[in-house]
């Protein structure tokens, strides 16, 4: 099992080398670059070859990978043009927030998947069942940040129910301000997992073991908690990990619209800016955080169930 | 297993009660990783939400308009723009005397003013401060062209020299490049004064956390006694609009800027105040003269007469904005409405058109920058115009900084764009708009040697009244020639809570915080 993680852990190096070099390349096939947009509408021809020399821009393209790459390895991702600033710094200052935002949102994900896929299996094709496959299926087309603006609307504005924007003071406070923006991304990932967490369950109860378990006069409520929830629990962990990058895709857009000081709104800023050294350090981190949870995955699913195996 | 389901409907109350548990047991040790907000918070604190961050606090190379609106707060100048805007008032000068060939200015230094960090303000504080503002190298030096020296003649008095007599020096001295601050700060951190400011002004920097909260606190080495009335102000990042609007509206801040017009209404039914400060910036369209037939005057004048401004003012811009009639912004000095304005006349249009090589109408291109619904909507009334005239107006969308690049080469047909105006004197925006030398007149072509002589010699005249001759002559030419097209003049929209008074944004986009008070 150690060596498994070992050698897991190993692989991140070449994933990771391998994204700095997609993410290098694509920021800088974007048109528009850092000098004119940190010039703006002042910039001229001069200033803007001034800018590209001190930002080190003038430099062939694989000249300027190669001086990143060497810097990285002694962990120095440079300075954000912008704000000149470490991006380490800067980044790293705020990845608490988005981490918390990202938990919240997943957990109050779960809090509303598992209670209706719980209930739509149980009562599968029944009225109950077609109306919350109906509601979530409906939700996904639901835009995330039109489905933040009207939270907010109603939530905060309407009944000053919760905070609106910021991070908050800490504790519970920032639980207070995050609650929007979380539900926020929760009610846009719940339908997958509502979805996800039926079938399995539904797969479960047709097991024989099942059958087998009320015939001996096991009570519903012991089968469906120690029984059917943990078998069921192996395929949807599965789908949480794989969707995992798309829950940050969305708490980077709903950091920019909520106003949130994490690192997708630093992101989003940076690409508008191309603030370069930010946006290769976030999508690292980001890329680092996808495939840390892709492991936990894996190993949970060894956890939850015993047929796994690491063992070669 | 169909039997079976009856049996399965069971009680979830217990899953969620134990889900909610696992929720607070996780996340209050995670939510305590948080920075947390010192302690003992001072008694009235304004909170604003800004639509970006500002990038340093040196004068030097900034070039975004959150740093140039912040350093106004911290930092002080020698004099400030009047509540007219057309005049200026003493602020770290007591007075100030020009010598009668024009060429020397001395200015009377306010004595008994403090840095926040409690360090008296001395000339050589404003000889530092001055000399890097005229440095041709820096982002703003263009400002202060003949000006060639800034010296020291006592310990309350400095002196700018000039090569020629410069009229509009007191009013390049207001805007936010000639901002005062510490020599010894400068000396001390060199380019890092970026990040750390020490200035006169009413506020002070507490804390920066870069890209989303600035915190100021109030000067308490503050020169005028009794000011600021807050003791601090927070500045959160907040790049959505509706969020900025929605977290007024809940009483989360008390302070927005940059509201998006078609929100003003509801805003003020919902009994907040707007703030409409003019003289800001005039939207204008500029014209590529090295495409054909863009070269022509009659085919420039044609368009120049095809946009309904009155429309644009009253449908873009919810009547908030007013129809222009000079390339000035109307708070401008020597602004003249009466210099034979571009009009909305299709009559007109179509006779101009008629004498050009295009009598039947053409295509034209127009570059907008993408997601900008507002410049949208007035190219939109603009081609609806063209139309009647038989030009086919053909609206690209293009990334912000692609479109200023497409610009600066020189590349585009037709760019939009709303230019801020830095200075009360039309120097700066006529400079730069009819002067072919300069960035071949903002990038046209316009190359008209008596409207650069005439640029020259306003820049030169000392007598007010001769000025204002030779910028009417300069407006009415523009408005013949039309190199840009001036369309309607733009407010910068703020809007507070309405306990908030005393909050007298400039057309410098200065807040003026000093007598800002919450009731």
């Amino acid at each position: 099992m150690i060596r498994y993680i070992a050698g897991r852990l190993l692989l991140i190096l070449p994933v990771l080398f391998g994204v700095s070099i997609v993410v290098f390349m694509l920021i800088r096939l974007i048109p528009g670059n850092p000098a004119i947009a940190i010039l703006g509408e002042h910039a001229t021809p001069e200033l803007i070859a001034r800018v590209q020399r001190q930002l080190g821009l003038n430099l062939p393209i694989w000249r300027q990978y190669l001086h990143f790459l060497g810097n990285a390895s002694r962990g120095d991702f440079g300075l954000s043009f912008f704000y000149q600033q470490k991006v380490s710094t800067l980044t790293l200052e705020r990845i608490p927030v988005t981490l918390t935002l990202i938990c919240y949102a997943a957990l109050l994900g779960l809090l509303i998947a598992v209670p209706f896929a719980t209930l739509a299996a149980v009562r599968r094709e029944t009225l109950v069942d077609h109306v919350i496959r109906l509601v979530f299926t409906a939700t996904i087309g639901i835009p995330s940040f039109w489905l933040g603006i009207v939270l907010a609307l109603l939530l905060s504005v309407k009944v000053r129910l919760f905070m609106l924007g910021g991070a908050g003071a800490g504790g519970l406070d920032t639980l207070w301000h995050l609650t929007l923006p979380a539900l926020t991304i929760a009610l846009h990932i719940s339908p997958i997992l509502v979805r996800a967490l039926r079938s399995s369950l539904i797969e479960v109860m047709d097991s024989d073991y099942v059958t087998t378990g009320l015939a001996m006069g096991l009570r519903p409520v012991t089968l469906l908690v120690s029984y059917l929830l943990r078998n069921a629990l192996t395929p949807f962990i599965s789908v949480l990990g794989l969707n995992i990058g798309w829950l940050i895709g969305g708490t980077i857009i709903i950091e920019q619209v909520f106003g949130i000081p994490g690192v997708g709104s630093l992101l989003i800023t940076s690409i508008l800016t191309r603030d370069y050294s930010i946006v290769q350090f976030v999508t690292l981190v980001l890329a680092f955080l996808v495939i840390l949870v892709n492991l936990l995955t894996d190993l949970a699913y060894a956890a939850l169930d015993p047929r796994v195996s690491f063992q070669r | 297993m169909v039997g079976n389901r009856p049996m399965m409907r069971i009680r979830l109350t217990g899953l969620r009660v134990v889900s909610g548990l696992v929720a607070v047991t996780l996340f209050v040790p995670m939510t305590m990783m948080l920075p947390r907000a010192s302690a003992g918070a001072p008694a009235v604190t304004l909170t604003m939400a800004r639509n970006a961050d500002m990038l340093t606090w040196d004068p030097y190379p900034t070039g975004d308009d959150p740093s140039i609106f912040t350093q106004m707060v911290v930092y002080d100048r020698l004099v400030k723009l009047a509540p007219s805007n057309k005049d200026v008032q003493p602020e770290l000068a007591t007075s100030w005397k020009v010598s009668p060939d024009g060429l020397t200015a001395t200015f009377a230094l306010r004595q008994g003013v403090k840095f926040s960090d409690g360090s008296p303000l001395t000339a050589d504080d404003v000889v530092l401060s001055l000399t890097r503002a005229i440095d041709q190298k820096s982002e703003w030096g263009f400002l202060f062209s003949p000006v060639k020296s800034v010296g020291k003649v006592d310990d309350h008095t400095i002196a700018m020299h000039m090569s020629e007599p410069f009229a509009p020096l007191l009013a390049a001295l207001s805007t936010f490049a000639a901002s005062i601050y510490s020599k010894a700060q400068f000396e001390k951190y060199g380019q890092e004064m970026a990040q750390h400011p020490l200035g006169t002004g009413a506020f002070t920097l507490e804390s920066w956390q870069k890209g989303s909260q600035i915190t100021l606190v109030k000067n308490q080495n503050y020169w005028q006694s009794g000011k600021p009335k807050i003791d601090r102000i927070i500045m959160r990042v907040v790049g959505d609009d509706n969020t900025r609007v929605l977290q007024l509206q809940s009483g989360q801040v008390d302070l927005t800027d940059f509201v998006p017009p078609n929100q003003v209404q509801q805003i003020r039914g919902a009994g907040q105040k707007v703030y409409a400060v003019n003289g800001t910036a005039v939207l204008r369209y500029t014209l590529n003269e090295t495409i054909k037939p863009l070269d022509e005057v009659n085919v420039r004048a044609a368009l120049a007469h095809a946009i309904d401004r009155e429309a644009v003012a009253k449908n873009v811009y919810f009547g908030l904005a007013t129809v222009a009639k000079s390339l000035l912004p109307a708070t401008t000095l020597y602004y003249d409405p009466n210099a034979d304005p571009m009009t909305y006349d299709l009559a007109k249009a179509k006779a101009f058109l008629a004498k050009s090589s295009v009598p039947n109408g053409f295509t034209l291109t127009v570059q907008l920058p993408s997601g900008n619904q507002t410049l949208l909507d007035a190219a939109t009334i603009w081609g609806n115009g063209l139309k009647e005239i038989g030009v086919t107006l053909k609206i690209q969308q293009v990334e912000t900084t692609t479109l200023i690049q497409i610009r600066n080469a020189e590349h585009y047909t037709v760019y939009n764009a709303a230019w801020t105006n830095d200075t009360p004197d039309p120097d700066e925006l006529m400079g730069v708009a009819m002067d072919f030398k300069s960035q071949h007149a903002a990038h046209t072509f316009y190359n008209n040697p008596e409207a650069q002589q005439l640029v020259a010699q306003a820049r030169r005249e000392l007598d007010p009244k001769k000025r204002q001759a030779l910028y009417t002559q300069l407006q009415r030419i523009e408005s013949r020639d039309a190199p840009q097209i001036y369309v309607v003049d733009v407010p910068r929209l703020y809007a507070s809570s309405p306990n908030i008074v005393g909050f007298e944004p400039n057309s410098q986009g200065k807040y003026g915080f000093e007598n800002v008070s919450k009731r």
